[in-house]
């Protein structure tokens, strides 16, 4: 090959004004020439450079096995996959579940006020009494009966007053006999 | 898109992506660590890929983001930074060896020199072979800018060369 067309490409090159078909021929140019005169030669550990960092810098099978295996790890993770029925479902399931979550609701009040209708309104001497107005009159006459004992007692307790009177004057004179 | 689409599609990009990434984090694990991530994006956004025009460049911008992120987040230093030493060197004589493993370290030296917007147009230009569009779009610059800078990266290139020639190295 003429050396006069490869340096008008070199300069070409150099110059950023080389085409890509042009470029790929100062690479073969060089590849194919182990030898050739110093203006030319000084160029070639760069031609050499582009070709060997091309062909050494490449990716094996080990990247491969590593990027599957990182689809199939992801793909195992739980996450909702796009356009699934649930992901389209997915509005008209939320509607739902807030329907559920009140009728839970209106179920649970319904039950306390169901228990509360049910439970004894009063417990006196261990029998249940329904009817409000008669546990009432059973709690009045049993107060009733308290006040009454308690009165009866005020009475003698008047006895036990004047007996305290007397024995201290007893006392009272004996102590002092004039 | 499934997985055998998504894998006969993209997965052949790897290698472009791979060199892409390495021209600038400079770093064979952390590039293939950018190309995995890169992956996984878009495969996230497989249902809109079928949409996309040119996947090819659409996939480089990606890397390109990525990286840059990575610097963001990392704050790594690239300038004048580590180039691999295991990517050079070709099957000759280990005398021939020795000196083209050496002349190949000094480009590298050099690229690492570069500004990062010219080392990366220079490499999708001259070892990925694109046109001056796609590497504008990639780069998402326009073609006059993506010109200059080609044209900056190879002169500081030839006359670092010729200066080493110069002085004999």
């Amino acid at each position: 090959m003429d050396y006069n067309i490869i340096k008008e490409i070199l300069d070409k090159y150099w110059s950023g004004e080389s085409t890509l078909a042009e470029e790929k021929q100062l690479k073969q140019f060089y590849a194919a020439h182990p030898q050739l005169p110093a203006e030319l030669e000084q160029y070639r550990s760069h031609f050499d450079f582009l070709v060997d960092f091309k062909t050494k810098n490449t990716l094996d099978a080990t990247f491969d096995q590593k990027w599957n295996q990182r689809v199939h790890q992801n793909e195992q993770t739980p996450s909702m996959p796009q356009n699934s029925i649930v992901r389209r479902l997915q509005p008209i399931l939320s509607i739902a579940a807030i329907f559920v979550l009140f009728l839970g609701i209106a179920w649970f009040v319904q039950n306390i006020e169901e228990r509360e209708a049910e439970a004894p309104a009063f417990v006196i001497n261990n029998q249940e009494i329904k009817d409000p107005q008669k546990a009432y009159e059973i709690t009045k006459s049993s107060l009733a009966l308290i006040s009454k004992k308690i009165k009866a007692g005020n009475k003698h307790i008047k006895h036990l007053k004047k007996f305290n009177q007397t024995s201290k004057m007893i006392l009272k004179s004996k102590n002092n006999p004039l | 898109m499934n997985l055998e689409d998504f894998n006969n599609r993209v997965l052949p990009l790897k290698n472009k992506l791979f060199r892409f990434a390495l021209s600038v984090v400079a770093n064979k694990e952390t590039a293939e660590d950018v190309v995995q991530d890169t992956f996984f994006k878009l495969w996230k956004k497989r249902e809109s890929l079928g949409e996309i025009l040119n996947l090819e460049a659409w996939s480089m911008r990606m890397v390109k983001n990525q990286c840059l992120d990575h610097f963001k987040s990392k704050f790594v230093q690239t300038k004048g930074g580590n180039p691999d030493p295991n990517q050079a060197g070709i099957n000759v004589s280990p005398y021939k060896q020795t000196e083209l493993n050496s002349a190949i370290a000094n480009i590298q030296n050099l690229m690492a020199q570069l500004p990062e917007k010219q080392r990366m147009i220079f490499k999708l230009r001259d070892i990925e072979e694109y046109s001056y569009k796609e590497i504008a779009d990639i780069m998402e610059v326009d073609i006059s800018v993506v010109k200059v800078n080609l044209h900056r990266a190879r002169k500081f290139i030839r006359q670092q060369l010729e200066k080493n020639e110069a002085y004999g190295l």
